[in-house]
Parts: C-alpha cells; structure tokens; sequence
C-alpha cells in the first residue's frame, strides 16, 4: 500500500508542479495574397483601402498615428473612434455613446484597412492597432466589430 | 510490582479518505491538463489584446510559427532565421526549413499551400518589419493565409 501512495504522491506533486493556468488566446485573421494575386483582386474589388500609418521612434515605441490624412497622436482610443466615425453610414451616434450603452451602430464593414508602419516599429503597437481597428466592446460585453479585413502595406525598399 | 499489559491495540491511521482526496485531485488535474499549451513557447510574450477571441473553428491546416525577441523563428523544433540575416551556424535558413515543412505536409496528407493557414505568435517586442519579411517569405512558398496571434487582455488594461 505504501509504495503505491509514494508514487500517488508523486504524480501529485507532477501535476500541482507542472499546471499552469491557461492564458486564452485569439486571433486576428489577415489577408495577405502574393503581390501579382493582389493586383487582380484588388482590380476586381474596386475598394481602396483606407490607410493608417504607425511612425516609431528610434527605439520602436509608438511615436505617432496617422488616419487618412488626420494625425492622432499616440492614442489608440482615438483612432478606434476615428474609425468608428469613418465606418458608420446612415445617422451617426457618438462613440463614447455607444460604448457606454447597448445601442448597435449602423456600420458598412466592407471596408478595407491597409497598415502602414515604420520597420523598427515594435509589434504590440501593430497589435494595438488591429485592436482598435477590429472593434470595441460595448456595455454589454458584446464584441462589436468595425472593420474585418486588414491587410499590412508593402514594405518600403 | 506486576505491571499489567494494556489491552489497547497500537492505533493506526485511517488513510481511506486521504486516499480518495488524493485521487480527485489527480483525476481534476488529468482533466484540467492543456495540451493546446504544448505549442506555446516560454521565450515568446505575447501581445495583449482585449479582443482576442478563441476562434469558433480551427484552421484545417495550421503551421505555427514563433517568433521570439531576437529574432529567432522557432518552426516546430527547428530554429530559423531569416535568409538575409547571416548567422551562419546558428540555424537554419527559414526558407528551406519552411520549404522542407511544406515537402512534409504534402507528402503526409497532400496539403496544397493555399490551404494552409500559418499562426504567427510573435514576441509583443519583435519589430513589426521582421513580422512583414517574414510573412513575405512565407508568400514565397505560396502560403497566403495569415493568423496573428494574441494573448486575451480585459477591456480596462
């Protein structure tokens, strides 16, 4: 009996040791074709992109956001309500409105973002960026989402 | 003086209870175990984002790429570097262990390219610039589909 509780032990040991608590992940889904497909598609598509461009600083971090032609900062708020304004059609409600109640905004998502960003940018602010993109989260807890296809600029040579 | 014998019987400890506490807890640690965790990699640090949902369905064909810090690219248990970045001896060129991941695939369950989604989880302080070489050389070998991955973050941080 007492061996088989040593090694009872053990594995309890093993496992107390070894867990971890899960970290929920997601993803976030970009369409990236080969360059020569990309030309055809967006021939056939004639939506042009609506462009955000992130600057970086010479240690990587976030320096600047332009939306169109609107400098916003460093603020990520700030372009997620530039891009809830840009995405509504119809009459349009304030963002702060509609995040802070249940009220679903009219919003036309076929619209298409192309990110634009300096190489040495670091990837968190790009991830920030496709965040406030994507959507936001209202006070109901439900996931409203602004724009669904996201695609990164060419690089610059 | 006689002394008399005590008639008590030495007392032994009831072990039945603890047993069986014992093996709930290791039957909820069984159960509990993440083996989706097996594909996480201690030297990547996610970004946080508060949208980052667990996707309703998986990708039928997923190929998961690392990507840490220092830009090492960690393919299965191979370790790559981008072909422009001469750190010979270091690992292998990404181009070819990609190449020769995709040979695998093809030849295991005859994946075509198109169908393969690749799940980049970067380092939250990689460069954004690697990110876009490296989703370039990916395109290279046909793959077109892209995942970024994130680590789920509550709506106030």
């Amino acid at each position: 009996m007492s061996s088989m509780i040593d090694i009872v032990f053990l594995l309890l040991s093993f496992f107390v040791i070894t867990y971890k608590t899960p970290e929920v992940e997601g993803d976030f889904s970009i369409r990236m074709p080969a360059q020569s497909q990309a030309l055809q598609m967006s021939s056939l598509d004639d939506l042009t992109p609506v462009s955000i461009h992130l600057s970086a600083d010479s240690s990587g971090n976030l320096s600047g956001i332009r939306f169109g032609s609107n400098e916003l900062g460093v603020n990520m708020d700030l372009l997620r309500q530039s891009v809830f304004q840009y995405v509504q059609q119809g009459e349009k409600i304030d963002f702060q409105t509609a995040l802070n109640s249940n009220i679903l905004p009219n919003i036309q998502n076929d619209f298409e973002v192309e990110l634009d960003f300096d190489p040495n940018l670091r990837y968190k602010y790009i991830m920030q960026a496709i965040t406030a993109v994507t959507g936001y989260v209202n006070a109901d807890n439900q996931m409203i989402k602004l724009v669904e296809k996201i695609k990164f600029a060419p690089p610059k040579k | 003086m006689q002394l008399q014998k005590s008639s008590l019987k030495p007392s032994e400890l009831n072990m039945t209870p603890m047993i069986d506490i014992v093996f709930l807890l290791i039957s909820f640690f069984t159960l509990v175990i993440n083996f989706s965790q097996s594909e996480q990699h201690e030297r990547v640090q996610l970004p946080k984002s508060e949208l980052a949902q667990p996707p309703d369905t998986m990708p039928s064909e997923p190929l998961t790429l690392q990507v840490s810090d220092t830009d090492e690219i960690f393919l299965g248990s191979t370790v790559c570097f981008l072909d422009d970045l001469s750190r010979t001896g270091m690992g292998e060129p990404f181009s070819k262990a990609l190449r020769d991941e995709l040979r695998v695939l093809a030849a295991i369950s005859r994946v075509d390219p198109n169908a393969v989604s690749v799940i980049i989880r970067a380092d939250e302080n990689v460069r954004a610039g690697f990110i876009q070489k490296l989703i370039i050389s990916c395109q290279k070998q046909g793959l077109e589909n892209f995942i970024l991955r994130a680590k789920q973050a509550r709506y106030e941080d």
